[in-house]
């Protein structure tokens, strides 16, 4: 509220009091850092989430990789037989055959495995079965648990294992953090609008004699309220580009194990960074946020103090 | 007026103050002077009857308009209520930024303001490091700065020494003769003599006296 320039039009007041509130809040850095340091991280939390819940919905569909079925035989089946098998099983559910190990094959993958060519040996026999693997189109996703129970009990095959599981397990926790984050944005934006508002509140205590003043000279209630709004849209404003600042700076720290941790899924991974719609979403939405928190400590504080004259 | 249920502050009281008068209002504390100035100044609302000022009835103002009826009074209170974190100029110019002045018009203004009531030299001053009677000037040249047709003062020289009051009292004189009107609330009979203008005598409430 300090007195930089004054003007006959309202919009030269509403410019001055959105640079004076600025210089007002710059006065006080210590404390206005302490504030956008909790709001930056209110607003920087839940938006943290939902680029991590981005990441991993780019996790669930992955490019170029189709889930697959893998059915192990029994120990006993010929090779023959397996290929045999790997035909109807083509025929009965229309799947696609990618791969049929036999059991030379299976011993061979198997031998890669770092120390285990001793144990084999200890075995003495051959232990491996020939195994199955056909990929899974989405029609056949859909209705797995029906027909792969059906499978399961034909003759020569020993167990089905499909990776279908771990996607639909991974789905369910993103949209799990999908909701999650949702949920954080709402609460975390009522606590945003809630600080904001109560830092006014403060503010407006410390401005009372101000106020009062300003009351009795004629200043309308737009004007005494004015500023403080305005330090209120600062608040939010600033606290979001802070709080985007928080996330760049923690993604720079978590992009090598998080790009890392996405590869072991998937190949193609690629880590994707805080964007600048996000950018603009917490600068935007903090304002407003802040604007709001402002607008109901000040119609609070206001109201009360009329009573007083 | 009345507060509380059986004690009235001011009642059957009637009188008219015409323009460019400059009236003293006196009495013993609790004689219902500052709520008489508080009514004129629309800081309170009389319970029953009229009061009617610059052209309006004051009584029944809404609130939405009375911040503009307050920019066409100025105001000087006893302990002068200036803004201790702002300079004397930024403290004369606020009843000009509230009403929205270029900042030409305002400086112009608010010197001359300063001017008038002999602290030319002390724009840059915080209150703090001027006497009290140089507060009680700053205070009149904010009370003045946006020329109102009416001037309300609720014991100025309150906490002033005979001297600085009777100065005080002689800038009242000035800007009365410029055109102001001026109602003046004081308990200092001696001194409201002095001045030789039109005296209202308040008792319990009551008007005992207009001369």
């Amino acid at each position: 509220m300090r007195l930089i320039a004054a003007s006959r039009s309202t919009f030269a007041h509403h410019g001055q009091a959105l640079i004076s509130s600025l210089g007002l809040l710059w006065r006080k850095r210590w404390m206005t850092f302490a504030t956008l340091t909790v709001i930056a991280i209110a607003l920087g939390f839940p938006a943290g989430l939902q680029v991590l819940t981005h990441n991993a919905e780019r996790l669930e569909r992955p490019l170029g990789i189709t889930p697959s079925l893998t059915i192990f035989l029994k120990p006993g089946i010929s090779d023959q037989m397996a290929t045999q098998i790997a035909q109807r099983i083509h025929q009965t559910y229309s799947l696609p055959i990618t791969r049929v190990i036999d059991r030379r094959q299976a011993l061979q993958e198997f031998k890669k495995w770092a120390g285990v060519h001793g144990m084999l040996h200890f075995l003495g026999r051959h232990p491996l079965p020939a195994v199955l693997v056909f990929s899974l189109p989405p029609a056949q996703q859909a209705t797995l648990s029906v027909w792969s129970t059906k499978l399961s009990r034909w003759a020569g095959i020993s167990a089905i294992r499909t990776d279908v599981a771990w996607l639909r397990r991974l789905a369910a926790f993103v949209n799990f953090l999908g909701r999650l984050s949702e949920v954080l944005y709402l609460l975390f934006a009522l606590a945003t609008c809630l600080i904001v508002g109560n830092t006014i509140r403060l503010d407006i205590e410390n401005a009372h004699t101000e106020i009062v003043t300003l009351k009795l000279l004629g200043a309308p209630g737009s004007f005494i309220r004015r500023p403080f709004l305005y330090r209120g849209g600062w608040y939010g404003l600033l606290g979001g580009i802070y709080g985007f600042l928080i996330l760049i700076g923690i993604f720079s720290f978590l992009a090598a194990p998080l790009s890392l941790l996405g590869r072991l899924y998937d190949a193609t991974f690629v880590l994707q960074w805080p964007s600048f719609r996000l950018f603009f979403t917490l600068l935007l939405g903090g304002g407003l946020l802040g604007w709001l928190g402002a607008a109901f400590a000040i119609g609070h504080e206001l109201k009360r103090d009329d009573s007083r004259f | 007026m009345r507060y509380g249920s059986n004690t009235d502050a001011l009642s059957d009281l009637s009188l008219e103050i015409n323009e460019q008068e400059m009236v003293f209002v006196t009495g013993p504390s609790g004689a219902g002077k500052s709520t008489l100035l508080r009514l004129l100044a629309a800081l309170e609302r009389p319970t029953r009857g009229q009061l009617f000022a610059l052209g309006l009835n004051v009584s029944q103002l809404p609130s939405r308009r009375i911040p503009a009826y307050r920019r066409r009074i100025g105001l000087v209170f006893q302990d002068h209520r200036l803004l201790l974190d702002r300079t004397v100029f930024d403290n004369v110019a606020l009843p000009l930024v509230i009403a929205g002045y270029p900042r030409r018009e305002l400086t112009k203004r608010v010197r001359a303001a300063l001017q008038t009531v002999g602290l030319s030299n002390r724009e840059t001053a915080r209150p703090m490091m001027l006497s009290g009677g140089e507060q009680q000037r700053v205070g009149i040249a904010r009370a003045i700065v946006a020329r109102p047709p009416l001037l309300i003062a609720d014991e100025p020289t309150g906490n002033l020494d005979p001297a600085l009051s009777l100065e005080i009292m002689q800038l009242f004189r000035r800007l009365n003769e410029a055109g102001t009107t001026v109602v003046i609330a004081s308990h200092a009979l001696a001194l409201v003599e002095k001045m030789g203008c039109r005296v209202l005598r308040l008792n319990h409430g009551m008007l005992e006296g207009d001369s």
